[in-house]
């Protein structure tokens, strides 16, 4: 069983928790079409996961049956301690890659894509950061860690990163110096200046000192949350595919082979004309994206993710009775289900549906 | 934790000793040639395998499965981006740390996947070979006697290596391999020109 499949209810129920303490304290920190989209971006990329997921595990034990170096005795804490801690730091690498490179960030940037900041962002993942994530644990595979450490710790991280993506909780002391917490990773989703290619560590955030890419969360500018090329839309397939669409036009119209490198392999802000440079962002005049949808709809959108939910739990508990025929098909049409509803929702507005809102000007 | 029990036969001894002269040289020429950018990373990154291959024979520290691993990056990377450098000193590739990366990132990987974990070695050993080929022809047109010689010597260890030929008995195929790059690498390197310090390429748009 996907041990994910336990930790979703305990993901829902939190979230569930962080509303209500959020409205106790008469603070609004959900959007009910922004954090939709997050659970069927999460949804989404547990589907991919199971189509090539297994990727980085097949991987990951070849190089360590070929080339793993040492043995490690697994009733040693010290074996699961080093682990976690070397893992930490190859995710580092791995988060601040996929802010930098933009072929990575491509991949990356649907994590980055909400405008808000809840305990449901953090279930916003990537479907393709699979392909290429193993890519970085090789370090841990020379050293021959075992697949079954590689897996456990990798799922402590995730685990770990799911508490940081909270407003309601303030700066923690010294604590700050050495994990990762609220506080700096709401600096992490800033698009502030100062927030900018900051804070990338998972658990603990010495690396960042180490490195140069920590930031404390200033008090008298709060971090405004999202992307600088906004993603505009509550289709989780688009969230996951618009920026590698954008890098391919990119390519295709660049002149010269180094442009086109550079348009993959440079960072994010890279252009002919402006090289690395990134522009200096107006607080004052961002706008959150929104759509006026009708309640209909809304129920509908509701429904929807409540139903992919649901479906994503039965996949978990039936997936290993399935054939692979069967289980490609049975994530296949519920991404495609998901992207349909992300797509009706993101279509009203084109069509002037008949809900409230508009753009809200962030205060 | 234990690292992996090694024999160290007598006759090992010879690579130990040609392993650790190809790493002080390729180390040397990594953090002193006046090459380009791109030659000192590919230096470098032969002094890696170098390295591990003197811990292994030596039987100081055996890791022979990072000294496989590291020798079939060193093949498949670092030699085509020997032949670009010398070649095309002006590219990107052989200036600007950003396309070496680049450069060794993928070539790297596709060295793990299509030998380390494909176990097809005939990819890294012809691609080493022809890289060599390449800088030789280069060098016949372009270079100076020493330069020449230079890559006669690297390309002539390679195939003794690769038809595992070892004559005279006391030494091991791999001494012509390591013997072979040292002593061509030190050869080509202080004709080689300098990497271009006004970083000019940092704006080539």
């Amino acid at each position: 069983m996907n041990p994910i499949a336990f930790a979703i209810p305990v993901f829902l129920v939190l979230i569930g928790l962080e509303f209500w303490v959020a409205h106790s304290r008469g603070v609004t920190v959900y959007r009910l079409k922004d954090s939709l989209t997050s659970i069927n971006v999460g949804i989404m990329s547990e589907f991919a996961k199971a189509m090539g997921g297994l990727i980085s595990i097949v991987m990951y034990s070849l190089i360590t049956d070929r080339f793993g170096s040492y043995v490690w005795d697994l009733s040693n804490p010290m074996t699961w301690v080093s682990a976690l801690i070397l893992y930490d730091f190859c995710y580092y690498w791995v988060h601040r890659t996929g802010h930098e490179i933009n072929i990575l960030w491509a991949s990356h940037v649907v994590h980055h894509s909400s405008e808000e900041f809840n305990l449901s962002t953090a279930l916003r993942q990537s479907s393709t950061g699979f392909l290429f994530r193993w890519i970085f644990y090789i370090p841990l595979a020379l050293l021959g860690y075992p697949v079954k450490v590689f897996v456990i710790v990798g799922l402590i991280d995730f685990v770990y990163q799911y508490w940081v993506h909270t407003q309601l909780i303030g700066k923690l002391g010294w604590l700050e110096y050495v994990m990762v917490t609220p506080s700096n990773h709401r600096v992490h989703h800033g698009q502030n200046d100062y927030c900018i290619d900051k804070n990338y560590g998972g658990i603990f955030s010495f690396w960042d000192r180490m490195f140069g890419t920590y930031a404390a969360e200033r008090d008298e500018e709060s971090p405004v949350y999202g992307i600088r090329k906004p993603l505009e839309s509550w289709n989780p397939l688009w969230a996951n595919f618009h920026h590698f669409l954008l890098i391919w036009d990119q390519v295709k119209s660049a002149q010269r082979w180094q442009h086109k490198l550079m348009y993959l392999f440079g960072k994010p802000s890279w252009s002919p004309e402006q090289n690395d440079t990134v522009g200096v962002f107006q607080t004052a005049t961002f706008s959150r994206f929104d759509t006026p949808v009708s309640g209909v709809l809304r129920k509908i959108f509701f429904i929807g993710t409540v139903s992919g939910v649901a479906l994503l739990m039965v996949f978990f508990f039936v997936q290993s009775g399935l054939s692979t025929n069967a289980r490609m098909a049975y994530c296949t049409v519920m991404i495609l289900a998901l992207g349909a509803i992300g797509w009706i929702m993101t279509r009203a507005r084109d069509h002037g549906g008949t809900g409230s809102a508009g753009a809200q000007t962030h205060a | 934790m234990a690292v992996q029990a090694a024999q160290v036969p007598k006759r090992m001894l010879s690579l130990a000793l040609t392993d650790g002269l190809l790493c002080l040289s390729a180390a040397w020429l990594a953090w002193k040639s006046a090459g380009t950018l791109g030659f000192r990373f590919a230096c470098g990154l032969v002094a890696i395998p170098a390295l591990l291959g003197f811990l292994r024979f030596s039987g100081l520290y055996p890791l022979e499965a990072w000294h496989q691993l590291f020798t079939i990056m060193s093949a498949s990377a670092a030699l085509p981006l020997l032949a670009i450098s010398i070649q095309w000193p002006d590219s990107a590739v052989a200036q600007k740390r950003q396309f070496i990366l680049i450069f060794l990132g993928s070539t790297m990987l596709l060295g793990l996947l299509i030998s380390g974990l494909g176990k097809l070695r005939m990819y890294d050993q012809a691609l080493g070979l022809l890289s060599m080929l390449a800088m030789l022809l280069f060098l016949i047109r372009h270079g100076e006697k020493i330069q020449i010689a230079g890559a006669v010597v690297m390309l002539f260890g390679s195939v003794l290596f690769v038809v595992k030929v070892s004559v005279p008995p006391w030494l091991a195929p791999g001494d012509w391999l390591h013997m072979g790059m040292a002593l061509g690498l030190i050869l080509i390197a202080p004709k080689l020109r300098a990497t271009e310090e006004s970083g000019a390429l940092d704006n080539f748009a």
